[in-house]
């Protein structure tokens, strides 16, 4: 069965990089989130199999997203993936339950690799 | 002013830029003054962080470089500035470097940084008015066209104000 993933990013460019990827592997993008908000609301909705999250977005950022994704679903698995990646930050992803961090800029192995991780 | 807080910046716009574009940033090692007044070469982008202290970077570079991102980037062949993909990806990278630098200053300083999203504009000798501002930029060439960041820091030894305004 095709995994279907939700993207949650504020850049144009990282929905189509993602999508060209995921899509060559054969992945289903199933919703595009430009902020946290828009994600919570698509993840309620859509019910992915997997979240590429991103962190510093207008409205709500990423890992305030994940948290309260976390809330609705602790099953939810989500993926940050940030142009940050601090150690306090990455701490903070972990204590939220976040599978894996990756740092941006990303190539398709470093995103294939990470999902045959996590789903 | 600790040096470090600036030359960083220059480090992290050539890893980033080769690493997604293949593109190689020639010169980009010294770090000059700038008076306040920066004139655009066509196409910008200005992303703000705050911690510890509080500090902007800002990406210019000519509107043939901007397309040759793109393009290499996406692998399409945009041909208008003004292109919404064009300018997304003058912002991505700007965010991208910022990121880069920014985690890196966090784990070295423990500044405690957080970024903003960037904001993007175009238009050729757009004025760049940073009053109270003092910054360093330093610029670099390509194949494509010139490329220039300017970095700016509040506090330390220097009173200076964040608050950055355009005239077209």
């Amino acid at each position: 069965m095709v995994k279907r993933i939700l993207l949650v990013d504020d850049s144009p460019i990282i929905h189509t990089l993602l999508r060209k990827a995921l899509e060559k592997h054969g992945y289903e993008v199933c919703g595009n989130a430009k902020n946290g908000m828009e994600g919570i609301d698509l993840y309620k909705s859509l019910k992915p199999d997997l979240v590429f999250m991103d962190i510093t977005m207008p409205i709500m950022d990423g890992l305030e997203a994940a948290k309260l994704i976390k809330e609705f679903d602790s099953q939810a698995k989500i993926i940050m993936l940030s142009a940050m990646g601090d150690d306090e930050i990455v701490e903070q992803a972990k204590e939220l339950g976040i599978d894996i961090f990756l740092k941006k800029p990303f190539d398709d192995y470093k995103i294939i690799s990470a999902i045959s991780k996590v789903v | 002013m600790d040096i470090n807080l600036y030359d960083i910046f220059g480090t992290s716009v050539k890893d980033i830029i080769k690493e997604m574009t293949g593109l190689d940033i020639r010169g980009m090692d010294d770090l000059e003054q700038e008076p306040g007044e920066i004139l655009s070469m066509g196409v910008s982008s200005i992303i703000t962080f705050a911690g510890a202290r509080k500090g902007r970077l800002l990406v210019d570079m000519e509107p043939s470089l901007a397309i040759y991102l793109a393009n290499a980037l996406l692998g399409e062949e945009y041909d208008n500035i003004k292109n919404r993909m064009v300018l997304a990806t003058v912002s991505e990278i700007n965010n991208i470097v910022s990121g880069d630098a920014i985690t890196k200053l966090n784990n070295k300083y423990s500044m405690g940084l957080r970024l903003t999203p960037p904001i993007v504009f175009t238009g050729q000798d757009v004025i760049i008015s940073i009053p109270k501002i003092s910054s360093l930029s330093s610029w670099g060439d390509t194949d494509y066209g010139k490329i220039r960041i300017n970095i700016a820091w509040e506090g330390g030894n220097n009173k200076w104000m964040l608050n950055t305004y355009f005239l077209f």
